[in-house]
């Protein structure tokens, strides 16, 4: 445990040097300022006729869950994985004291992470947003909670990126073929009616499913059987994968 | 004690290496001397397990590799092919993630004045001379001064004066820390001022091994124990 530690601190030591991801974040509070603006504009426009007074950190959550945070977590599995490899220092993690199995986790586990603390600062940015623009906190412990929730379904679409991530050995190759395959199956339900319930990006907005509504509890299970299932069958193909890579 | 049995890895191309068996004893300095593409860094990196063999064990200490990695590796220093630098971060940094253990980290200081970094402490890595990522890799190897220390041509890109330094340097850890090393290069004379055994590649193969020292007492050079180990295998084929 002391040593998948270490090596996590050192994953998530490499990332923190990664100016791109406060970049990321700008974009997400770039676009929260948009939505604001957007509303404010209509209603001097409207003469208050129209006034959009809504939740607006909850209303931004799908924007970070589905688009902003995947697409954070793709490029943190790329960073740690595949850029490693074309950069030649993936053979410096691989001489440290740690198994194959526990650098994986700690690679896995710096991707999450990336991911979560990404969610926390879209919320905090939102929060402020919202508080500015004279909006009602009330909600805001219930919005936080919903937030929280999301992070599970992203534990399976940082795994997806990084099944892709060890299979490949291209950063940017990597990357387009993580938001081919995330956008593939995120959408499968245009093609194919109903195909995208069998999936777990469809467990993307987990937070409705818990807070907004009232589903019953084996339809529930059903999902997050799915979602889990789903985790460790990426999760074990890529421990399959890495364990057997030459650097 | 580094015990390997029969190691085979052949890549897609049918390169690299075939049945290798060899013993190094603790405290030796084993040289690898073999032109570009014998298979030298192959042998190494199974020895690090960067790559899986096709066949053939590895024993350090009677252990076998894979099943006590994390224990071997925790002893186990090694720069092999090109420096591993993050060129996004100082020299400090990259040391304090090749570190091997919080122990190591403690060390760093110590290292990068025996490579001649100290100055370039917080300087970016990527902005290093093809010398001085050489150094820098150096240190990440010797840090915290580990048993065992697999060096892949440990010389390269080093300025005449760099190259006796760390040469000095990987004698007196072996005689003050009884070190074993293994170092592999193309240069003959290299390896003669630097090993107490000396094992030749060609082609995958393993060609011979030998004391040093006993090498000397028959040949005038090294390059010449080793071009006519060549020759005898080429004119084998």
């Amino acid at each position: 445990m002391n040593r998948t530690l270490f090596a996590l601190k050192k994953e998530l030591f490499k990332l923190a040097h990664r100016k791109k991801y406060i970049v990321f974040i700008l974009i997400g509070a770039a676009v929260s300022m948009v939505r604001w603006g957007g509303s404010a504009l209509i209603a001097r426009i409207t003469d208050g006729q129209i006034a959009v007074k809504t939740n607006m950190t909850l209303e931004m959550l799908p924007f970070a869950v589905e688009v902003l945070v995947p697409i954070i977590m793709f490029i943190a599995a790329a960073d740690l994985f595949t850029h490693e490899f074309s950069a030649d220092t993936l053979k410096m993690c691989m001489m440290q004291p740690v198994s194959r199995f526990k650098l994986l986790t700690a690679k896995a586990a710096a991707v999450v992470i990336t991911g979560a603390a990404s969610l926390m600062v879209m919320y905090i940015v939102n929060i402020v947003i919202q508080l500015l623009s004279g909006g009602s906190l009330a909600q805001a412990p219930v919005t936080l909670l919903a937030y929280i929730i999301d992070i599970l379904p992203l534990i399976g679409i940082a795994f997806l990126g990084i099944l892709i991530n060890v299979c490949l050995k291209g950063s940017a190759s990597a990357m387009l073929l993580c938001l081919a395959v995330y956008a593939a199956m995120k959408y499968l339900g245009l093609y194919v009616a109903g195909s995208e319930s069998f999936l777990f990006t469809a467990s993307a907005k987990l937070h409705i499913m818990i807070l907004g509504q009232a589903l019953p509890m084996r339809i529930l299970m059903y999902k997050m059987g799915i979602l889990f299932g789903s985790i460790l069958i990426l999760y074990s193909l890529s421990y399959i994968i890495f364990d057997k890579k030459n650097v | 004690m580094i015990r390997i049995s029969g190691l085979t890895k052949l890549y897609k191309n049918k390169r690299g290496i075939r049945n290798i068996s060899l013993t190094v004893k603790t405290g030796d300095i084993l040289g690898l001397l073999g032109p570009n593409g014998s298979g030298k860094t192959t042998l190494m990196k199974a020895m690090l397990s960067l790559i899986r063999e096709d066949s053939g064990t590895i024993e350090v200490d009677g252990k076998a590799l894979h099943e006590n990695f994390e224990e071997i590796m925790t002893k186990t220093g090694a720069l092999i092919e090109s420096p591993a630098i993050y060129k996004d971060l100082t020299a400090y940094q990259n040391l304090k993630l090749a570190a091997r253990s919080r122990g190591d980290i403690s060390d760093i200081d110590r290292i990068l004045k025996v490579v001649h970094l100290e100055q370039y402490r917080n300087d970016k890595a990527g902005r290093f001379s093809l010398g001085m990522k050489q150094r820098l890799g150096l240190a990440a190897a010797l840090m915290g001064s580990p048993e065992i220390v697999i060096l892949d041509e440990p010389v390269n890109g080093l300025d005449i004066e760099g190259v006796v330094e760390i040469r000095e340097y990987i004698k007196s850890m072996n005689e003050k820390y009884n070190t074993t090393f293994v170092i592999s290069s193309h240069i003959a004379s290299e390896i003669e001022k630097l090993s107490t055994q000396t094992a030749v590649i060609y082609d995958g193969e393993l060609v011979s091994l030998d004391s040093t020292q006993h090498i000397m007492s028959l040949y005038p050079s090294m390059e010449d124990y080793f071009l006519e180990k060549v020759h005898e295998r080429r004119g084998g084929i």
